[in-house]
């Protein structure tokens, strides 16, 4: 008898055969983690010592344009959720960042404490995020469009004639002041906006993840077949409304004490317009490309202001190209690279 | 030579029923589940307390219909465990394939997975009048009064089996090495399929064979998607896990099994060679179309290897292989989810060297076994020092002798106890401890096993060559574009063969250069298509002797079905059944 194909001691000894693959899952939570892997964390921490640190090293002026972004991505995720979302174009995000600043101004001006200035301005844009959300159900597409652009004229007309709030002339706001501790400063007032805006993506993105977001996700790819599924497309058209109206508003609320001087004529079209072109060229879909948006049109137009009359013109060349040559927006270009390197060599 | 094993894999299994481990993963919902040891021993408990219960005597058969999962592994246990034997059967198999099963076989009880399995019983349940009792495991999506569903009797089992366990460890403890535990068909590329009886005994010495050759054991990962009726990936998936203790994950289907792979990245793989093809075929389509660098990459990393292996090779040469196998082969690896393999397995028909040739040039050593299921799936498996060409030296406790007319003998613990029901077919099969394979090789000076054919394939053309086709067979289906082939020229001036597509590649080539057609059949007879497979078999021609050539060619109008007849349930080209069926268009290839 030969010894045959012998591997000799025939005593199985219990080994460890390298890491459990970063697909495999034995339970729900491992998609629902927003941070995966020490890799991720490590990434995560950096981020944050990054935010946390840049008052510290940076010029007020850096500081304000940097809190300036912080706004601007608040007002891209609230359309992130409407128009990447659901599949709802607006144009008239201008007016609901309008309401919200407008209410919180006022209402700070009556003496209201901050913080309740503050939910006011997101109840109040929300209010009208379901008046325009409701009758906006029927509309879609190019209609639903010109519905939202006729809101966005009206808020600005009414401010225009409403004396209380200024009228024309505007309103003066002010930095705030909760439990004492003085925000009047740009690193505080900085402070103050990155957290929330912190707290607002992480909102969101667990928006994103639970029931809401994926009917949202369904009545945006194939409405008839959400219906069909149980989705009542009434109820989650309008709330899309009322979720992104709602940051809008905390938005305003935010960036009124921000510049310090409210006119109705800095709400106009173009402002909206380019929240629309953050998460155009951002990417529309993936919430990220809202923030990757928001960063790239405020440097852009931070940058462009050294062209001078050129600047206009130098700034739609710009977005036109981005659009030419990556119509997935710039987070869709990220994705594509990620995955090639993902899937490498095959 | 049996000394000191122990007596059953039944056995083996109860000693886990207090280990909490891992024992076996099932995808249900997108999650894999987990059961430990402990559970897998209290279902079989409960399930051979049930069939006890139901009539089930020593000795008696039952039947399981079901594609992997971890109830198969419950309902063959329970079955061993109560003293019967396990009869598994192909889910491909048509009516009358699972009615000849069952009255062959005697079997009284009879496991079906789903509704589709249900359908099949209900056809022919009039003519099998000897099954006692039907347990169905997918009971949510079919009923019927004659059937009842798996979860209740296992329920009902665990009751029993709690109040009162005697029964059932009597059933256990009476176990003999040499009753019979498996009825394995033999996939029968000619003819009935025969029922090979395996002992507990057989069993027993595959696993120790098997853990002596691979080194298997706690901590291993194997995936199991290839069907458990058949003998060898029985023993990997269900005997030898509960021998040594590794972890056995269900694939979800056959559709899944790319996904599965990547996710469980298993350390031990088993496949066929139809599997290897088309992975390798996978792999080769997608850096054609892959991007620039991406295809350059690849190029450079295989002419890196070639280079590595050829006898120029430098100390340079080295360098760029480590490059290599860093930045290109070991991600490859890691996207076919072959990262972790430390045991690659091919078996159950002939592989072409130029598959091995090309997983070991990328780094997964793919080892070719040979055996039959009357000698329990193992009589030769390739050392880690793979002679191409050869199906490595024998299993420990194996002798393998060529007869005179060039036939492999061999005589191992693992020879069957007989056909069931067919004395003369063993007698013709065992002598004096032989077994007799069919096959046609050569021991060389290594005393590696090298196969030439099938003895009864040999082709003897009009000009008196004699001639293997499985040879000239497997350097056509290494092509990316030809699934399988058959060649014959059994008395006749020359070789003809008759080809099957590889459906997935020459669709995707055909749309590449925007061929309309509108069904399959229209595809086989495009043109292009045809001058595309006229060139693949001119280039295997080139590799051959004159006379082993293939002249003229056909493809097959038809895709290839197990329900057919045409391939067995392993997909193995039944070679008689396809020159029969396709005697016309034979001739016009001699017209």
């Amino acid at each position: 008898m030969t010894d045959g194909v012998d591997a000799g001691d025939p005593k199985p000894k219990p080994r460890r055969r390298g890491r459990q693959s970063v697909l495999f899952r034995d339970r729900y939570e491992q998609d629902l983690q927003h941070v995966r892997g020490t890799a991720g964390w490590i990434g995560m921490a950096i981020a944050a010592a990054v935010v946390v640190a840049l008052p510290l090293v940076a010029q007020g002026y850096v500081v304000y344009n940097v809190t300036l972004f912080f706004v601007y991505a608040l007002v891209a995720l609230s359309l992130a959720v409407l128009v990447g979302m659901t599949g709802q174009v607006s144009l008239g995000h201008a007016g609901f960042l309008a309401a919200g600043a407008y209410a919180q101004a006022a209402l700070a001006g009556l003496g209201v404490p901050y913080v309740v200035t503050l939910l006011a301005a997101i109840a109040v844009a929300a209010l009208l995020g379901l008046v325009i959300g409701v009758p906006a159900l029927r509309l879609e597409g190019p209609y639903l469009a010109i519905a939202t652009l006729g809101f966005g004229l009206a808020i600005q007309q009414i401010l225009n004639n409403w004396r209380f709030v200024g009228a024309s002339t505007g309103t003066i706001t002010d930095r705030p002041v909760i439990l004492g501790i003085d925000f009047y400063g740009d690193s505080a007032y900085y402070w103050l906006v990155a957290a929330l805006t912190a707290l607002v993506v992480w909102m969101v993105l667990n928006l994103e993840r639970s029931h809401v977001g994926r009917a949202f996700r369904a009545v945006r790819d194939a409405d008839l077949a959400a219906q069909m599924s149980g989705i009542s497309l009434s109820k989650y058209k309008s709330l899309a409304f009322v979720v992104s109206a709602g940051i809008a508003g905390l938005a305003g609320a935010l960036y009124g004490p921000l510049i310090g001087y409210l006119t109705p004529e800095g709400f106009n079209l173009l402002l909206s317009i380019k929240f629309l072109l953050m998460v155009v060229v951002g990417g529309l879909g993936p919430l990220p490309g809202a923030l990757v948006g928001a960063g790239f049109i405020t440097g852009l137009e931070l940058y462009i202001s050294t062209f001078r009359a050129w600047s206009q013109l130098v700034f739609g060349a710009v977005v036109m190209l981005v659009l030419i040559l990556e119509p997935t927006g710039l987070y869709g270009r990220w994705l594509k690279i990620r995955n090639y390197w993902k899937t490498w060599p095959m | 030579m049996a000394t000191g094993l122990p007596a059953s894999v039944p056995e083996l299994l109860r000693a886990r029923a207090t280990d909490t481990g891992l024992a076996q993963r099932v995808k249900r919902f997108g999650l894999w589940q987990r059961i430990t040891w402990s559970e897998y021993v209290a279902d079989v408990n409960a399930m051979a307390a049930e069939y006890v219960a139901l009539g089930l005597e020593p000795g008696d058969r039952v039947a399981i219909l079901s594609e992997n999962r971890p109830e198969w592994t419950v309902a063959d246990m329970a079955t061993q465990t109560a003293g019967g034997a396990t009869v598994g059967v192909y889910t491909t198999s048509s009516p009358e394939q699972l009615r000849y099963y069952l009255q062959h076989s005697d079997a009284v009880g009879l496991v079906l997975e789903d509704a589709e399995q249900l359908e099949k019983w209900l056809a022919v349940r009039d003519e099998c009048p000897a099954v006692r009792f039907v347990l169905l495991v997918e009971d949510r999506e079919a009923s019927d009064p004659a059937v009842t569903p798996y979860s209740t009797a296992l329920e009902s089992g665990r009751r029993r089996y709690l109040s009162d366990p005697r029964p059932v460890d009597e059933r256990l403890a009476a176990i003999s090495p040499e009753d019979v535990a498996l009825f394995i068909y033999t996939s029968g590329t000619t003819g009935d399929p025969k029922a090979a009886m395996l002992s507990h005994a057989n069993i027993i010495w595959a696993t120790e064979a098997l853990r002596r050759a691979l080194d298997c054991g706690p901590g291993d990962e194997f995936l199991s998607f290839l069907p458990v009726s058949h003998i060898v990936e029985r023993l990997i998936s269900i005997a030898n896990p509960i021998r040594w203790g590794y972890a056995v994950s269900f694939t979800e289907n056959l559709d899944t099994v790319l996904n599965d792979l990547r996710e469980i990245r298993p350390t031990i793989f088993f496949a066929v060679p139809r599997i290897w093809e088309k992975l390798y075929s996978l792999v080769e389509l997608h850096m054609k179309d892959a991007q620039f660098l991406k295809r350059v990459a690849y190029q450079r990393a295989m002419a890196a290897v070639r280079h590595a292996r050829s006898p120029a090779g430098s100390s340079a040469g080295a360098l760029t292989l480590a490059l290599a196998n860093l930045a290109v082969l070991a991600p490859l690896r890691n996207r076919l989810g072959l990262d972790r393999v430390r045991l690659a397995i091919s078996g159950a028909a002939p592989i072409s060297a130029e598959i091995l040739a090309y997983f070991r040039s990328i780094g997964v050593d793919v080892r070719e076994g040979f055996g039959l299921t009357e000698s329990t799936g193992l009589i030769c498996l390739c050392p880690k020092q793979v002679r191409l060409g050869t199906v490595g030296t024998p299993f420990w406790g194996v002798d393998v002798d060529i007869a005179e007319d060039g036939e492999i003998l061999s005589r191992s613990p693992g020879n069957f106890l007989g056909y069931h029901k067919d004395p003369q077919s063993t007698a013709e099969t065992l002598k004096d401890g032989w077994l007799h394979t069919g096959d046609i090789g050569e021991l060389d000076e290594l005393g590696h096993l090298k196969i030439t054919d099938r003895k009864k394939d040999i082709l003897i053309t009009a000009g008196g060559k004699n001639i293997a086709p499985q040879k000239i067979e497997n350097q056509l289906k290494s092509s990316v574009y030809i699934n399988d082939a058959v060649v014959l020229g059994d008395k006749r001036r020359y070789l003809v063969a008759l080809l099957v597509l590889d459906e997935d590649n020459v669709r995707h080539w055909a749309a590449d250069r925007q061929l309309s057609y509108s069904t399959y059949t229209d595809l086989t007879q495009n043109p292009a298509v045809v001058s595309l497979i006229d060139a693949e078999v001119e280039r295997v021609n080139c590799a051959l002797a004159r006379v082993e050539t293939v002249k003229r060619f056909a493809i097959l109008p038809k895709r290839l079905y197990h329900e057919d007849g045409e391939v067995t349930a392993t997909l193995k080209v039944k070679r008689s059944s396809i020159a029969e069926r396709y005697g016309d268009l034979v001739e016009s290839l001699y017209a």
